[in-house]
């Protein structure tokens, strides 16, 4: 590797959130000029995520969080047969200590509530009066190349007659969220500015796929291992006919 | 402590002890610790035995690990710092209980990464994000590639991008200075790729 590129360690360090703002300001510097160090970035990126996904592999069975949890709880967890009262209690006592726990790792691997806010935060931006994307086409010929070298992956764009009626792609922007590349594709549906963020990770926490904050309703799907986040003022089940096309051609 | 809290943590304790005596006290304190220990501990037990599953590859010792780590743990829960990061701290005391295990010492696994440059010398192998296309259909390879890694380089790894420890954080649970972290890293990451190419492909 030639030396004027960035150190793999700095690179790392980038990746992790761990470089300090001078040193960050300098490598950002150095990215934007240099496109074999961006794609290297962007890949450690998708190998972080992949090592987070794949990493957690060995989920303990209910028998042994109880018995683990009996030893958090300062006592020795018994291997030994109980009675059929005591297994009865144990039983019940097993079903409530897993709920508990599943309670604790949901806690534990939940992401930040502020995901959904922070991208509420990024189509206001859009929203705001001289507020230009990088890009201001409706051509995805256009627009999706953009894109080549600034994602850490890839996705189609459905043809123009394959949107839902009175829905047009007006252009495209590449923001961050929570240190992650996130496209940002902005629509119109009937004169309702519409954004989708495009992501490798869900940005609306929650089970529930749609949300409606600050009068704004936000719906994701996914597709291919992509998040298809769509905020918006318009109604549902435009976001809906929207999302569909979108996921349809992926 | 509240009287409240006295009588009803210790309510067959006589009435003498119960009048503000520094047992008593010592005693309250000893179970909030306990109660205070149980609300950081089990959240962290699928992490636990996760990464306990890591470092023995087998299912049985991890448990054991586990519940050796937390009796460990409990014990000496008076010398951790409130206000530092307890997961640090408890993975700290699961990974030397395990580098003092059967399995540890029989696989010398103690030996310094840095004593042996070459064992983890690899190849630069190019910078394609293509030759990543890793998606959730191909988390079995990921996990064969971590499974191929030296245990050191697995173990910085997994403490970094599945745990989320902060550099300052992995140096204090593997007792190695930061920069030390920082190549580590920087090698498992070049490992790993290196292993998931056959896989993924990607120019070098």
């Amino acid at each position: 590797m030639s030396s004027d590129h960035l150190l793999p360690e700095t690179m790392g360090a980038m990746v992790d959130g761990e470089l300090a703002a001078r040193d960050k300001a300098a490598a950002d510097a150095h990215l934007n000029e240099c496109h074999v160090c961006s794609k290297r970035v962007l890949s450690l990126y998708q190998l972080k995520s992949a090592v987070k996904q794949a990493g957690m592999r060995n989920m303990p069975s209910p028998a042994v969080l109880t018995r683990l949890g009996a030893q958090a709880r300062g006592g020795r967890a018994p291997r030994i047969q109980w009675t059929p009262l005591r297994s009865v209690l144990l039983q019940a006592a097993a079903a409530l200590l897993v709920v508990a726990l599943g309670l604790g790792a949901w806690r534990w691997m939940r992401p930040s509530e502020s995901l959904a806010s922070q991208v509420l935060d990024q189509h206001l931006a859009t929203l705001s009066a001289g507020a230009l994307p990088e890009v201001a086409s409706s051509d995805r010929h256009t627009v999706k190349p953009w894109f080549e070298g600034k994602l850490p992956f890839s996705f189609n764009l459905p043809e123009p007659n394959a949107l839902p009626p009175d829905t047009v792609l007006t252009g495209a922007d590449l923001v961050y969220i929570q240190g992650k590349p996130v496209a940002l594709l902005l629509f119109s549906i009937h004169k309702h500015r519409t954004s989708v963020f495009v992501s490798q990770t869900r940005l609306l926490t929650g089970i529930s796929h749609r949300r409606t904050q600050e009068g704004f309703q936000l719906i994701d799907e996914e597709a291919r291992g992509l998040d298809y986040l769509a905020v918006s003022d318009a109604n549902g089940a435009e976001l809906d006919a929207l999302l569909r096309s979108l996921t349809a051609v992926q | 402590m509240t009287p409240a809290i006295h009588r009803e943590a210790f309510p067959e304790q006589p009435a003498a002890m119960r009048s503000g005596s520094s047992k008593i006290t010592i005693m309250v304190q000893s179970r909030n610790a306990a109660d205070r220990f149980q609300d950081l501990a089990i959240p962290l037990l699928p992490s636990l035995y996760n990464h306990a599953c890591w470092l023995a590859r087998e299912t049985t010792e991890a448990e054991d690990l586990v519940q050796e780590t937390l009796a460990k743990a409990l014990r000496a829960f008076d010398s951790f710092e409130p206000g530092t990061n307890f997961k640090a701290w408890v993975f700290r005391i699961l990974r030397n209980t395990f580098l003092t295990s059967r399995t540890a010492l029989a696989s010398n696994r103690t030996v310094f990464l840095e004593d042996q440059p070459d064992a983890t010398q690899v190849a630069d192998l190019g910078s394609s994000p293509e030759s990543f296309a890793i998606r959730s259909e191909n988390f079995a390879a990921v996990q064969k590639a971590l499974e191929e890694l030296p245990p050191p380089l697995r173990e910085v790894i997994l403490l970094c991008d599945l745990e989320e420890l902060k550099y300052r954080e992995i140096a204090a649970v593997l007792d190695v200075p930061i920069g030390t972290v920082m190549s580590r890293l920087a090698r498992a990451r070049q490992a790993l790729r290196q292993l998931l190419q056959p896989t993924f492909g990607g120019g070098a």
